[in-house]
């Protein structure tokens, strides 16, 4: 896709994620801005955010990982022309997030998730964000949570798809439209 | 009723080529995945509000 320009793959990448960011950081702030709107039910209540500043850095974690996953899912559909799949792969990102979310309510679920599974770790995130306390596990909660390794895990997460990605831009192919007319 | 008026339309402009598609496509997938982080702040209020008890 790349071969005739002078854009590399990691500055693709990197334009599409700030674009992105941008969008992202502003639904993101409306959507939390909206969302205890629904909740509220006497005048005196207050479901806001604490903390608007710490609340940032998190939507900005969260954003880039979910930037970083929807590029490799649609990298991934291209590479496999898979296109008559887009309305179910539309939706993988938020069906994987209401298995997780779905995790507190209905089962326990071993510790080693809060850390490994992003969706958990940006709720674990948020959850401290809003309620004003340490991050704990939801099933237990005498038991702390590690906020540095969640971070970690969060960026780690997000390198590793960034790092797929940007290998697997290189590798799409140009495909003239009379020329996929016969695959 | 016949819908002549759609002949009327020049097409000239309308260039829904596979790349615009795939673009307009993605973006949409990239919305839908950031929703996800607005499903999870509305969980945590429905936590707080004690709508649902964790075990």
């Amino acid at each position: 896709m790349l071969r005739y320009s002078k854009l590399k793959a990691s500055m693709y990448a990197l334009s599409i994620y700030l674009g992105f960011l941008v969008i992202g950081l502003i639904i993101e702030l409306l959507m939390t801005a909206v969302i205890p709107l629904f909740f509220k039910q006497r005048d005196r209540d207050n479901y806001n955010p604490s903390e608007i500043p710490t609340l940032i850095p998190i939507l900005i974690l969260g954003s880039l990982f979910f930037i970083s996953f929807s590029t490799l899912l649609a990298i991934l559909t291209i590479k496999f022309k898979e296109m008559r799949m887009q309305n179910l792969i539309s939706f993988i990102p938020l069906i994987l997030g209401f298995i997780f979310y779905s995790l507190f309510t209905s089962s326990e679920y071993p510790n080693i998730l809060d850390y490994t599974s992003l969706y958990l770790s940006m709720m674990l995130l948020l959850y401290m964000d809003i309620l004003e306390i340490p991050p704990i596990n939801f099933q237990n909660a005498r038991e702390r949570v590690s906020l540095d390794a969640v971070i970690l895990s969060s960026v780690l997460w997000t390198l590793i798809i960034t790092i797929i990605d940007i290998i697997m831009i290189r590798r799409i192919y140009f495909t003239n439209i009379e020329e996929s007319r016969q695959l | 009723m016949e819908l002549g008026f759609l002949k009327e339309i020049p097409f000239t402009n309308a260039k829904i080529i596979y790349q615009n598609y795939v673009a307009v496509w993605y973006s949409d997938l990239v919305i839908l995945s950031l929703s996800a982080l607005a499903v999870s702040i509305a969980f945590i209020l429905f936590v707080k509000l004690e709508l649902y008890h964790i075990c």
